[in-house]
């Protein structure tokens, strides 16, 4: 495979990607150099004369041949989270480490593959918070990971939303059937349900709804807060501090903060 | 989730027709996205009957946990002038050489599907944008 770099400006760009569909391109990337200046890199399987394009600084490169298929499943390995998770994509061979439990998540569209901090923070707490026979809600819950985890943990009621549609779609080819997904927010939910509620979105959401999370927290129950920048956090603390919670535990890692709460 | 944006990736592919290979390879395989699904999410949402054929641009925006999301665009004037009047390609002298004829009616349907992605507020200056890509290509506007 060789890739045909040329450069335009944007009222270029589309008579230059037509002629290269023409000439038979596999597909083409494009990259903004500047507002109005842009790179077209196409693919062809041959190298051909390309003077035609020679007001557009046309650069042949010969592409290494990759199984770009294997090189991205391999990007993805079994990760160790906390002390009892383990989390793997589908295609993962690795076995699941004595002592944890294994959540499988097909990283895609929707956020919580398990490769960032913020949900590794959150699957730590979470670990130390959930005890078995729990009624748990997952408040914008992305790829489900955090359900996941809690009913891997003993939970005996997972639910969880998202307000992102194709994030919730995603998710529900994840998640086993015990899990309820649905779109949209906690309002749906009925007062006082959860034992534990689970928030990893920000700091606005989270100070947003302090009623809400309140509302469907039972009396006693926990509450775990995370996707927050440092900077945020005193906001944070002020909005759930107002619902008479107690803070229980708070780590800070990279730039995020994750923290567990109780109402007592 | 607490979503932070790490990159983007623009690519012209066919409709329906993404593999792993370049471009969508050597596009998101650097970036550490699951390319698999991609594909499938891609193909899917391209698959009705009126795309086949076309190029439907998708930009792509991948997250610090390298999820992703993606929107599609609308394909490039040029292709779809050429898939109106079922030919090849333009002139490669369009002063000299006509290679087809194109209605009125065919290019404001055209200037209509590419409204979203054009900088036109209105539909008069899409369909002169229209009109003046035709022009560039060898053909005739009847």
């Amino acid at each position: 495979m060789h890739s045909l770099t040329i450069e335009c400006s944007q009222d270029e760009k589309d008579e230059l990607l037509g002629r290269l569909w023409e000439l038979d391109t596999a597909g083409v990337t494009e990259e903004d150099l500047t507002a109005n200046r842009v790179n077209l890199r196409a693919f062809f399987s041959e190298e051909f004369d390309a003077s035609e394009f020679a007001a557009f600084n046309p650069e042949w490169q010969e592409e290494p041949d990759v199984d770009w298929q294997a090189e991205s499943e391999a990007a993805w390995p079994g990760r160790p989270v906390g002390e009892r998770l383990f989390v793997a994509p589908p295609w993962c061979e690795e076995p699941t480490p004595p002592g944890r439990e294994r959540l499988v998540i097909n990283p895609g569209v929707a956020f919580g593959t398990g490769a960032d901090t913020t949900t590794q923070l959150a699957l730590e707490v979470l670990e130390r918070t959930v005890q078995p026979g729990d009624r748990v809600f997952d408040f914008g819950t992305g790829s489900g990971i955090l359900a996941l985890a809690a009913l891997r943990l003993g939970a005996a009621q997972v639910h969880g939303c998202d307000i992102d549609h194709d994030a919730v779609v995603a998710a529900r080819d994840d998640m086993p059937p015990e899990i309820g997904l649905f779109t949209g927010t906690l309002r749906s939910i009925q007062p006082q349900w959860a034992d534990v509620i689970f928030a990893n979105i920000n700091a606005e959401t989270v100070a947003h709804n302090a009623d809400e999370l309140k509302r469907v927290l039972k009396p006693g129950g926990r509450l775990i807060v995370g996707g927050i920048p440092p900077r945020h956090a005193d906001r944070v603390i002020k909005a759930l501090g107002a619902q008479e919670w107690t803070l229980r535990e708070r780590v800070d890692r990279d730039i995020w903060v994750c923290m567990a709460w109780e109402d007592k | 989730m607490a979503k932070k944006v790490t990159g983007q990736v623009k690519l012209q592919i066919p409709a329906g027709k993404a593999t792993p290979a370049p471009p969508v390879g050597t596009a998101l395989g650097p970036q550490g996205v699951n390319i698999m699904e991609f594909v499938k999410a891609y193909n899917a949402r391209t698959s009705a009957p009126e795309q086949a054929g076309l190029i439907i641009p998708v930009v792509i925006t991948i997250y610090s946990d390298r999820s992703f999301t993606f929107i599609t665009k609308t394909p490039p004037v040029a292709v779809l002038i050429k898939k109106a009047i079922k030919i090849e390609r333009g002139s490669p002298t369009p002063n000299k050489t006509k290679v087809g004829k194109i209605t009125h009616a065919q290019i404001a349907e055209i200037a209509k599907i590419k409204m979203p992605d054009l900088n036109s507020f209105t539909i008069e200056s899409a369909i002169a944008q229209v009109e003046g890509a035709c022009k560039s290509m060898g053909v005739d506007i009847i």
